[in-house]
């Protein structure tokens, strides 16, 4: 573990060092992923704790609750091989830090942020406590700058800002790893320092294999920190997680002034280990039987993103998740649609058509994009390209279903361009390979090459000027 | 010298120079190492590059970024064990010469023991073990103070400045 | 801020911390709902229930690191804030302390509660030394871009043994002497507690939102309730922030409950820069924003929506309309979810404490028109979002809601998803202020403004229903008279009903283009109906380019009618050429 004292785990000059650590051994009861000890002292609520086994195995917890002389603490590696009588729980006096520092970058490290790349332990000049601070919202920037991911569907039609928070939507079977880790490889902010960070829950190892060796390239840039928590690693080491990956991210760009994206996948497994501690303590379940907080505790992560006022550097928020069963208003997609800003909708349809990344680009929106978009951001010809192209693909799906019910025959010339227009989508915008970066200028191009399928007259969402330099010229009888 | 972990400062000091001698070593082989592959990558790379440039294809040239990154990768990996493996040693010099001190000094055993007793009281059940390690005991509460507990706090305090072993000072 | 002071005798001590849920040995005189300040760094807490010796303490912030045995000191008063002119333009966490005042980063202990010096205010004296006043008078007036007044505070009466004169004076200043007491410019109130008024007023004059969906289908009047239902991405926060800029009430409370933090950075900033259509100046300067983001301090949340209803009956005992707009009700409801689950309530629907409707039915209680104790008109409307989750408006915060509130803007997935905003639902919204409103923009000279509401929601429900038909067998097959009633449905949708938040000219609305924009379409679609029945080709019709109409609303400024005249002429003759 690489919790650290509160003063940054340098050494204080003199002769003051602190005090021998006191270890508790009276465990009063198990369960769950709960201990209790009693004849405690002077522990406070939310404090990191340290647990030692008979066998001399450590373990690590958060505590829960402290009552008179009774501490409950949650053990993120769970119980499993603890007994009452040679248990002892030391309690570090405050709340868990970790060291922060650029000494993340290029390391891959486990779910609670120990080495697993076999380097040394990440030691860092500063430390910061996992739970964060909120950001004084007088004090927030506005985002209104794109991140690029590289992905053409995405940068043109929904523009991930720096300091948004902004999620994948997926389900079972769907190349939302794929995706993501294609944006964390190949995102960048023109130029502009960039780190990113990225936190798996529950992945199978084949998973950790894939992100390991597609980021492989940015870690030896050092401009990667990557946290793994596998699915047979414990289940509550995943609510530390996307904590530890946070607080690293915050440093790295409010503190080292980078822009930093975070990719968190997958949400769901998060939001079940949430669950199943909630379920130990025996609180009340609201929906499906999560916890009543979870709106506040999905909140307290992805709330991490932003800019602040008079800093370089911003932290982006990527959360993955699968919803169940394809359900869209289950409670892990349903809470982040109300805390995010906008969401990227993976679809199952579109990955039986066989193109990929299957985004569904009318289900998907980046509330920030406008900010984001335009002259002197991306292209000036941008959002309005983006528009149209969304509203005649709308036309498009309405005019698929139309010629599922009436047949082709009965459509009208227009309704016909509108579905070689979706087809041009698939084909020439959407298709795309995962290891494929594509640059801006290319995905804007392609984008009109395809609203051009359409005739002119079917283009109202356009400035004519803007249609006059993009139309081609041998229309125009001209140049 | 009234707490046991600072009698520990001096030592630690001794330890921190006699580690750094022989990361250096460590290091030197590991870079030479990673420098070696990294020429090796380059010279693959330009020879893959001068043969794309004859054939003017563009699949070659990325067969080239490919060759240098995976070289980079592969220099990075060896620096990360390299300061892995540095790490590890100064962690058991650190926890050899702790127990030596305590095995061998008997004013540093006694502090050690005074410092048990000041955290949980005068009632305390104070035990060691032949090779110097203590422990002590009161009603639910105990401290270890052993050498390798000792070690560890002193390597955990010395935080940052561990990594002066890998990067110049 | 403490009453007590820190007398070792009045000191007790921590027992038990759960999060926000904080045990405390209790001292003899502890009253419920006194503040309690714990620990080193003296958090703010709440007494919220007293069993035996023990108080238990709802805490408005993080805990962390607070342990049984660490001071607990109670401080003799209620939660209580501090109500002055300067509270306008201003941004605030959920216990009225001052953002500004505060870091990049939020950290336990909060900002300071102490007023900062700030600038000083011109004060008027409206009375003279030696008059008996009763407690409402006006004792002076505080220029500013609102007319403010000092008032005589609640429960005080008697003679005016000195007032201040003519001239700026410090928020914080003491301007009056009333019966021997001090009365300050800023004064304090307990949150919990409604501020008293003379008498309640009938609501019955209409509050101009700027948004045509509402005023025109569902309006509210001066001292009403609404309810914002609407799931994610349904553009509820934007109907909000739309009328917070845009709505012809005096004073604008706007509560951010457990939202998101860029789009509080985003509202502040744009009303920075907005400036007010009545009377210029910024439309911040007639605003009080409470941001209480959702990774804020969870119970600041519970305490937000009444500290925002406090500050809006402060304003409102001057004679002023008041518009309170709390973003997210949800959010607080599931603060209080959270506390009585830690403190072991029986939970009732969806482990809400069984107080729920009681609590939510009080909230919207604070909304009303009054007669001040003073004598003057003023009025609190109170406008609530709901986020229901999944979408499910059978749960029970929207259940609860949708049964104490007067109107009701329900908004809509599917209009949302066609990028139809404001997303309002015109089949499952209601305003039961309707009917006095017709009769009040009746008696204010627009005796047709009823029938035309009723026209418009006719026609849009009549468009609706052949909608499931068209599909089914597509538009050609109906007859003429009903495909005019679809191509009806469309005009009313795009050029009247549709607003655009992002254009200059369409973000409000005034009442005069909402109305200019109605008769225009109407007088379209009377004219379509006409040559249909007169034997026109409805293919012909249905070919008209419309597009002037549609665009109207966004070629004729937010008090412009002319324009949207013309593009209705325009489209008339294209009908004659048609026929």
């Amino acid at each position: 573990m690489t919790a650290s004292p509160p003063d940054g785990g340098v050494t204080r000059g003199g002769g003051t060092t602190g005090p021998v650590p006191v270890e508790f051994t009276g465990v009063r009861e198990l369960r769950g992923p709960l201990v209790v000890v009693e004849g405690v002292s002077g522990v406070g609520w939310d404090e990191f704790a340290t647990i030692v086994l008979d066998s001399g195995e450590r373990r690590h917890g958060l505590v829960l609750e402290v009552d008179g002389d009774l501490a409950v603490v949650q053990v993120l590696e769970d119980t499993a091989g603890m007994n009452r009588a040679g248990t002892r729980v030391a309690f570090s006096g405050s709340p868990l830090r970790i060291p922060v520092g650029t000494g993340w970058l290029g390391r891959v490290c486990n779910g609670r942020g120990e080495a697993a790349d076999g380097g040394p332990p990440v030691l860092g000049a500063a430390s910061a406590a996992v739970g964060g601070a909120p950001i004084n919202p007088v004090r927030r920037e506005p985002p209104d700058e794109p991140v690029l991911t590289g992905v053409g569907a995405l940068d043109v039609l929904t523009t991930l800002v720096r300091g948004q928070k902004l999620p994948v939507f997926s389900a079972a079977g769907l190349p939302h790893l794929e995706l993501a880790v294609q944006i964390a490889a190949q995102a960048t902010c023109g130029g502009e320092p960039f780190a990113v960070v990225f936190a798996g829950m529950g992945l199978t190892h084949a998973d950790v294999a894939f992100v390991r060796d597609g980021l492989a390239a940015r870690s030896a840039a050092r401009e990667l920190a990557l946290f793994v928590n596998t699915a047979d690693d414990p289940v509550i080491e995943r609510m530390l997680t996307p904590r530890l990956a946070l607080t690293v991210a915050e440093h790295l760009a409010f503190t080292e002034g980078r822009h930093v994206l975070v990719v968190m996948t997958d949400m769901t497994a998060y939001a079940e280990a949430l669950r199943e501690v909630s379920a130990a303590r025996g609180e009340i379940p609201a929906r499906r039987a999560y916890p009543g907080y979870l709106y506040s505790d999905l909140a307290s992560l992805y709330e991490r993103c932003g800019r602040i006022r008079g800093r370089p550097g911003s932290v982006t928020v990527l959360p993955v998740l699968t919803m169940p069963a394809g359900d869209i208003t289950h409670p892990v997609p349903d809470l982040t649609g109300y805390i995010t800003e906008g969401q990227i909708v993976l679809s199952a349809d579109v990955q039986a058509s066989g193109v990929g990344p299957p985004l569904d680009p009318l289900a998907s929106l980046s509330r920030l994009m406008r900010k984001g978009t335009g002259p002197g951001r991306t292209r000036a010809d941008h959002p309005a390209l983006a528009a149209q192209l969304i509203a005649a693909l709308a036309r498009s799906r309405q005019v698929a279903d139309l010629a599922d019910l009436v047949g082709r025959s009965a459509l009208s010339p227009a309704d016909l361009a509108h579905l070689e227009l979706a087809d041009a989508f698939r084909r020439r915008f959407l298709a795309q390979g995962t290891d494929e970066n594509r640059p801006l200028e290319d995905s804007l191009d392609r984008a009109w090459e395809v609203l051009l399928t359409l005739p002119r007259s079917q283009l109202g969402m356009i400035p004519a000027d803007l249609l006059d330099a993009h139309a081609p010229a041998a229309d125009e009888g001209a140049r | 010298m009234s707490a046991p972990p600072d009698s520990l400062d001096p030592v630690r000091a001794e330890l921190l120079r006699a580690a750094r001698a022989s990361a250096d070593a460590v290091l030197e082989r590991a870079r030479a190492d990673a420098g070696a592959v990294l020429r090796e990558a380059r010279a693959t790379a330009d020879a893959v590059l001068a043969r794309a440039r004859q054939l003017g294809t563009a699949d070659a040239a990325a067969g080239a970024a490919r060759e240098r990154t995976g070289a980079a990768q592969d220099a990075w990996a060896a620096e990360l064990a390299a300061r892995g493996e540095v790490y590890d040693a100064l962690r058991d010099a650190v926890r050899a010469g702790v127990r030596r001190a305590l095995a061998e000094d008997p004013d540093a055993r006694s502090a050690v023991t005074a410092a048990a007793r000041e955290a949980l009281g005068p009632g305390a059940r104070v035990t060691a073990t032949a090779a110097g390690d203590v422990s002590a005991e009161l009603s639910g509460r105990r401290v270890d103070l052993s050498a390798d507990a000792l070690a560890d706090r002193a390597l955990e305090r010395l935080g940052v400045r561990a990594e002066t072993l890998w990067e110049p000072p | 801020m403490t009453a007590l002071g820190g007398t070792g005798a009045d000191r007790s001590r921590i027992l038990r911390v759960s999060g926000p849920l904080v045990e405390i040995r209790c001292p003899a005189g502890v009253a419920m709902h006194d503040l309690i300040a714990l620990g080193a760094d003296r958090l703010p807490g709440e007494v919220v229930a007293i069993r035996g010796d023990r108080a238990t303490v709802q805490a408005y912030e993080y805990t962390g690191g607070l342990a049984p045995g660490h001071i607990a000191e109670p401080l003799g008063t209620p939660l209580s804030v501090r109500l002055a002119p300067d509270l306008l333009g201003g941004v605030f966490d959920g216990l009225l302390r001052p953002l500004a005042d505060s870091g990049d980063l939020l950290t336990t202990g909060g900002p300071a509660t102490a007023a900062s010096a700030g600038p000083s205010w011109p004060f008027t004296p409206r009375v003279a030394r030696g008059s008996r006043v009763a407690a409402g008078a006006v004792l002076g007036e505080i220029g500013g871009r609102v007319p403010l007044r000092l008032l005589v505070p609640p429960g005080l009466a008697g003679e005016v043994g000195w007032v201040a004169p003519t001239g700026g004076h410090a928020s914080d200043a003491v301007l009056a002497e009333v019966g021997g007491r001090e009365v300050r410019m800023a004064q304090r109130w307990p949150v919990r507690r409604p501020r008293p008024v003379a008498r309640r007023l009938p609501a019955n004059a209409p509050l101009n939102t700027g948004q045509r969906a509402v005023d025109l289908l569902f309006p509210v009047a001066r001292g009403s309730t609404v309810a914002v239902p609407g799931g994610f991405g349904t553009g509820k926060t934007m109907l909000l922030q739309q009328i917070a800029k845009w709505c012809d009430a005096d004073v604008i409370v706007y509560v951010g409950c457990g939202e998101r933090g860029n789009e509080m950075a985003d509202v502040i900033e744009e009303l920075g820069e907005l400036t007010d259509p009545r009377g210029g100046g910024r439309l911040a300067e007639r605003t009080v924003t409470i941001a209480n983001t959702s990774n804020m301090p969870m119970m600041a949340r519970e305490a937000s929506v009444h500290t925002g209803a406090t500050v809006a009956e402060y304003f409102r005992d001057m004679g002023l309309d008041v518009v309170l707009i709390a973003d997210s009700t949800s959010r607080w409801a599931e603060a209080l979810r959270e506390f009585a689950s830690r403190m072991g309530e029986l939970p009732a629907e969806e482990g809400y404490p069984a107080g729920l409707a009681s609590r939510l039915a009080a909230f919207y209680e604070r909304a009303a028109a009054v007669r001040t104790l003073g004598g003057a008109a003023g009025s609190v409307t109170v406008i609530g979002a709901v986020s229901p989750p999944g979408g499910d408006r059978t749960e029970p915060v929207t259940a609860h809601t949708e049964r104490v509130v007067r109107c009701l803007w329900s908004l809509d997935r599917e209009l949302a998803y066609a990028r139809h905003y404001p997303a309002v639902s015109w089949s499952e919204s209601f305003s039961r202020d309707a009917t006095v409103l017709g009769t009040a923009h009746a008696r204010a000279g627009d005796p047709g403004w009823a029938e035309r509401r009723g026209r418009v929601a006719r026609q849009l429900a009549s468009a609706d229903r052949l909608a499931d038909l068209v599909e089914l067998v597509g538009s050609t097959a109906l007859p003429p008279r009903e495909r005019i009633d679809v191509l009806a449905g469309r005009l009313l949708r795009e050029a009247v009903i549709q607003q655009n938040a992002l254009s200059p000219a369409d973000a409000y609305s005034t009442p005069g283009k909402t109305t200019a924009l109605v008769e225009a379409a109407l007088t379209v679609i009377d004219r379509c109906l006409e040559l249909v029945d007169a034997g026109t080709a409805v293919d012909a019709v249905e070919a008209v380019d419309f597009t002037p109409l549609l665009r109207a609303r966004e070629t004729a400024a937010p008090a412009e009618t002319a324009p949207v005249t013309a593009a209705r002429d325009t489209v008339l003759a294209r009908l004659e050429e048609a026929a």
